[in-house]
């Protein structure tokens, strides 16, 4: 196996550059329990609340491409 | 006045809350069903930008933390609000026995998360179907290499491991006791990997790719 060395970063929990930023939107996001049937998004304002929600999952999503193309 | 729910721990795990949450309103917690729920209690989220959204996910994302870094917990995804103490109860309540579980099994382990993917120098686009076909099995082969060699050199320190495809990345999710995450770190560092494929380790996580709960809300 040809190899190379060091291509692993490894990055903590806590948003101290881009990439642990991304990764914390990513998992508070797309992590943990979801409320079937009870969700009330916000109580006023639902599309606004949903389309700033897309809107962060888009730029989360992109610069995660981004990052790992341009590595 | 709806509440923001932020995770659920043990009802006697030992946690401190973090004093301010999200749009700094108070952190508070309610007892259920030997479960305990840390919430705030919101008017309603400033409709408008993604920035203040994301302020607000942060925000979210630093209670959760104090209180993991603590206790086992089981995040709930933001902005997951609910209308009144009561549906709070009653969700816990109905989902009791298996959160117990899952927070008994997780006390002392977190996830660490791998995403694993391809590092181009130049790009090329496939000429003929065959030729993209050939590439993504290139592709996805490496990614594999690049997990499994991830997984070899943390021999011993993962419990059980999970791996998702995404569109452009291989996302792998070990499961490693507390007391070993300086351990996995340190030996993901001295991970040596295949030509062209890059890795980067975060963590740690609440081990929420390894939740089997069934809920009825």
């Amino acid at each position: 196996m040809t190899t190379e060395t060091h291509k692993v970063a490894v990055i903590g929990s806590e948003p101290q550059d881009d990439v642990s930023l991304l990764d914390i939107l990513d998992h508070v996001l797309n992590s943990g329990v979801v409320i079937h049937g009870s969700l009330v998004i916000s109580l006023a304002g639902v599309d606004l609340v949903y389309l700033g929600l897309n809107a962060v999952l888009t730029s989360v999503e992109t610069a995660m491409r981004h990052l790992d193309t341009r590595r | 006045m709806p509440l923001l729910p932020y995770c659920v721990v043990l009802s006697d795990a030992a946690v401190v809350e973090p004093a301010c949450g999200v749009h700094e309103a108070q952190v508070e917690w309610l007892d259920e069903s030997a479960l305990r729920c840390f919430f705030s209690r919101l008017g309603t989220f400033a409709a408008g930008s993604a920035e203040a959204l994301k302020e607000d996910a942060l925000r979210f994302h630093s209670v959760l933390h104090g209180i993991f870094t603590q206790a086992a917990v089981i995040p709930f995804r933001f902005p997951t609000t609910l209308e009144s103490e009561q549906e709070l109860r009653r969700f816990l309540n109905a989902g009791a026995s298996s959160y117990r579980e899952a927070l008994i099994r997780l006390r002392d382990l977190v996830q660490m998360e791998l995403r694993v993917s391809i590092f181009r120098a130049e790009s090329t686009t496939p000429s003929s179907g065959r030729e993209y076909l050939l590439a993504r099995q290139a592709q996805a082969r490496l990614l594999a290499e690049g997990a499994a060699a991830a997984q070899a050199i943390a021999r011993g320190l993962i419990q059980d491991w999970r791996e998702h495809e995404s569109k452009s990345a291989l996302r792998c999710y070990a499961l490693v006791p507390r007391a070993d995450i300086g351990e996995f770190e340190s030996r993901m560092r001295a991970l040596v990997l295949p030509k062209g494929v890059r890795m980067v380790v975060s963590g740690p996580w609440p081990a929420t790719e390894f939740l089997e709960v069934r809920v009825g809300a």
